[in-house]
C-alpha cells in the first residue's frame, strides 16, 4: 500500500470516519506492525485529540454542578482526601449481577417443576424431589462465579430431565437390582416415546472399581445396544440421558460393569435389569 | 519550574483526581468539574448548538467519569483526551437521537485514552496556548479541508456522508481530510518541539 493511501487511512481513522472495509484494512496494517502506519496512527490520533481544544470554553449553568453532585451523593464515601476511606467493601455490582442472573434460573427451575407435577402420573414423589432439589439449588447460590457456572450446568441437566419427564405419554419404569448390586440399589427410567429419549437414574450403586464403568444397555429384542456410560453426580446417583432410542422392539434396560469407557457388547456382571411395556 | 514541567504537573493532577474519584471522593470530583466543565460544555455547545441538550450531555459525561474513574490507567491514560472524546461521542449520540436518522456514523474509540495515549501533546501543552495555536492552525489550512475535518469531528459525519452532503466525489473527501490533518500535524509538531 502506498504512502499516501496509508496517510489517508490514518487521518480518517483518527476522526472515526472510515468505512468498515477501510477500517479493517488499516487495522490489519497496524497489526502487521507496518512502521509507517503505526507512526501515522499515533500522530493523527494526537491531532484529532487536540481538535476539541480549539473550541472556546463556556461556563455551564451554575446549578448543573449541584444536580450532578446530587445524583452521585448515594455513592460518595468521603467528602475529601482528609477523610479516611472506609475498608474495602464487597463488589456490590458483582453481587447484584449474580443475583439478577440467578433469578431467571430460579424462575425457570420453578416453572419446570410445576409443569412436571401436573403432567406426570405415578411419579409425583420423584417430581416433587426434583422441585425441591431445584429450589434448594437455587436458594444455595453463593456469590461466586464458579458456583454459578456449576449450578447452571446442574440446572441444565435438570431441565433436560424435566423435558422428558413432562412430555406427553412419558412412561416410568422401575429397574430391579440383581445379585451383583447392593441390596438397596435400584433404578428408574423416564421414557418419552414421542421424543425417543429416556432419562436413566440409578441409586445406591457402589462406585465401580478402578478401571471400570457402569454401562447402560437397551435391549432391542434380545440384542443389547449401548446406551451410554453412567456418570455419578454429587449425591452419588448415577445418571445417563439416552437420546436415540429405537422406535420399536425396546424390551428392557440393563446395567453391567464393563472396562473403563465401555465395551461394544456386555462382558461383565449385570447389576440392574428391567423390562419395558409398550402400550 | 519550566512551562513544560508546569503543564506536565497539570496532567498529573488530573490523573490524581481520577484516582481519588475512583475512591468515591466528592471533593476530587468537584475539583475536576470546576477545572474542566467549561471546556467540555464549550465543546458540547459547539456540536449541539443547543444549551439544554449540552447540559444533558455534560451531566452524562460527568456521571460517566464518576462511574469509570476506577478504570483509568494512571500510568498510561490521558484524562483530558478521554473526557473530550467522551463528550464528543455523547454529543453525536444526542444529535442522532434528535434527528432520528442513520447518518452521523463517525465513531471515535473512547477507551483509547482511558488506558493509553499518555504521551500525547495534550499532556504537555498549556490549554489556552494550545487553543490559540489550534484556532490559528485551523484558520490557516484551506477552508475546504477545514470544513471536512470539522464535519467529521464536530458533526460526526463519515466520509461517504460528507461526500453526499457536499456533493463531492468520495476520493476528493479522502484527499482533503488527509491533507488537512497532515498540515495540522506539522503545525502542532513545530509548535511543541
Amino acid at each position: 500500500m502506498d504512502k499516501e493511501k496509508i496517510e489517508a487511512l490514518a487521518a480518517a481513522h483518527s476522526l472515526g470516519v472510515l468505512s468498515e472495509e477501510d477500517r479493517l484494512a488499516f487495522e490489519a496494517l497496524l497489526k502487521s506492525k507496518n512502521p509507517h502506519a503505526i507512526s501515522l496512527h499515533r500522530e493523527m490520533r494526537e491531532v484529532a485529540a487536540l481538535l476539541p481544544l480549539s473550541v472556546e470554553e463556556v461556563a455551564p449553568p451554575a446549578d448543573l454542578k449541584d444536580q450532578i453532585l446530587s445524583k452521585i451523593a448515594p455513592q460518595i464515601t468521603r467528602e475529601s482526601a482528609e477523610t479516611a476511606a472506609p475498608a474495602a467493601k464487597p463488589d456490590n455490582e458483582l453481587i447484584r449481577g449474580l443475583q439478577s442472573g440467578l433469578l431467571w434460573w430460579k424462575r425457570l427451575a420453578i416453572g419446570f417443576a410445576f409443569a412436571a407435577v401436573i403432567l406426570l402420573v405415578g411419579s409425583l414423589a420423584y417430581v416433587s424431589y426434583l422441585k425441591n432439589d431445584i429450589k434448594t439449588l437455587s436458594s444455595q447460590v453463593e456469590l461466586s462465579g464458579k458456583l454459578i457456572e456449576n449450578l447452571k450446568v446442574d440446572l441444565e441437566q435438570k431441565k433436560q430431565v424435566l423435558e422428558v419427564v413432562q412430555a406427553q405419554n412419558t412412561r416410568v419404569f422401575a429397574i430391579n437390582r440383581l445379585e451383583a448390586a447392593p441390596e438397596n440399589a435400584s433404578a428408574t427410567v423416564f421414557y418419552a416415546p414421542g421424543q425417543n429419549r429416556a432419562i436413566f437414574y440409578a441409586y445406591n450403586l457402589t462406585p465401580p472399581p478402578a478401571g471400570k464403568d457402569y454401562q447402560l444397555w437397551m435391549l432391542r429384542g434380545n440384542q443389547p445396544v449401548d446406551a451410554g456410560i453412567l456418570k455419578a453426580d454429587e449425591t452419588g446417583r448415577y445418571f445417563v440421558e439416552v437420546n436415540t432410542l429405537p422406535e420399536n422392539e425396546l424390551s428392557a434396560f440393563a446395567v453391567t460393569l464393563e472396562p473403563k469407557g465401555g465395551a461394544p457388547q456386555p462382558t461383565g456382571a449385570m447389576y440392574l435389569l428391567g423390562t419395558t411395556t409398550r402400550g | 519550574m519550566t512551562s513544560d514541567a508546569k503543564n506536565k504537573n497539570a496532567q498529573n493532577e488530573d490523573s490524581l483526581l481520577f484516582e481519588r474519584i475512583a475512591t468515591r471522593e466528592k471533593a476530587a470530583f468537584s475539583e475536576l468539574y470546576d477545572r474542566h466543565s467549561p471546556k467540555l460544555y464549550g465543546l458540547a455547545i459547539k456540536i449541539l448548538k443547543d444549551p439544554s441538550l449540552a447540559e444533558d450531555v455534560l451531566q452524562e459525561v460527568f456521571l460517566t467519569i464518576w462511574k469509570k474513574a476506577d478504570q483509568f490507567d494512571r500510568q498510561r491514560g490521558n484524562p483530558m483526551a478521554w473526557m473530550m472524546i467522551l463528550c464528543r461521542n455523547r454529543c453525536i449520540d444526542a444529535l442522532r437521537r434528535v434527528e432520528k436518522n442513520k447518518q452521523r456514523s463517525a465513531v471515535l474509540d473512547e477507551n483509547t485514552f482511558l488506558t493509553g495515549g499518555s504521551d500525547s501533546p495534550l499532556e504537555i501543552a498549556n490549554h489556552n496556548e494550545m487553543r490559540a495555536l489550534l484556532q490559528k492552525s485551523l484558520s490557516n489550512i484551506p477552508s475546504e479541508q477545514r470544513t471536512l475535518i470539522e464535519m467529521a469531528y464536530f458533526e460526526g459525519f463519515s466520509q461517504s456522508e460528507i461526500a453526499q452532503h457536499l456533493d463531492l466525489p468520495l476520493g476528493t473527501v479522502k484527499t482533503r481530510i488527509r491533507s488537512g490533518m497532515l498540515k495540522l500535524r506539522d503545525v502542532i509538531q513545530r509548535a511543541t518541539i
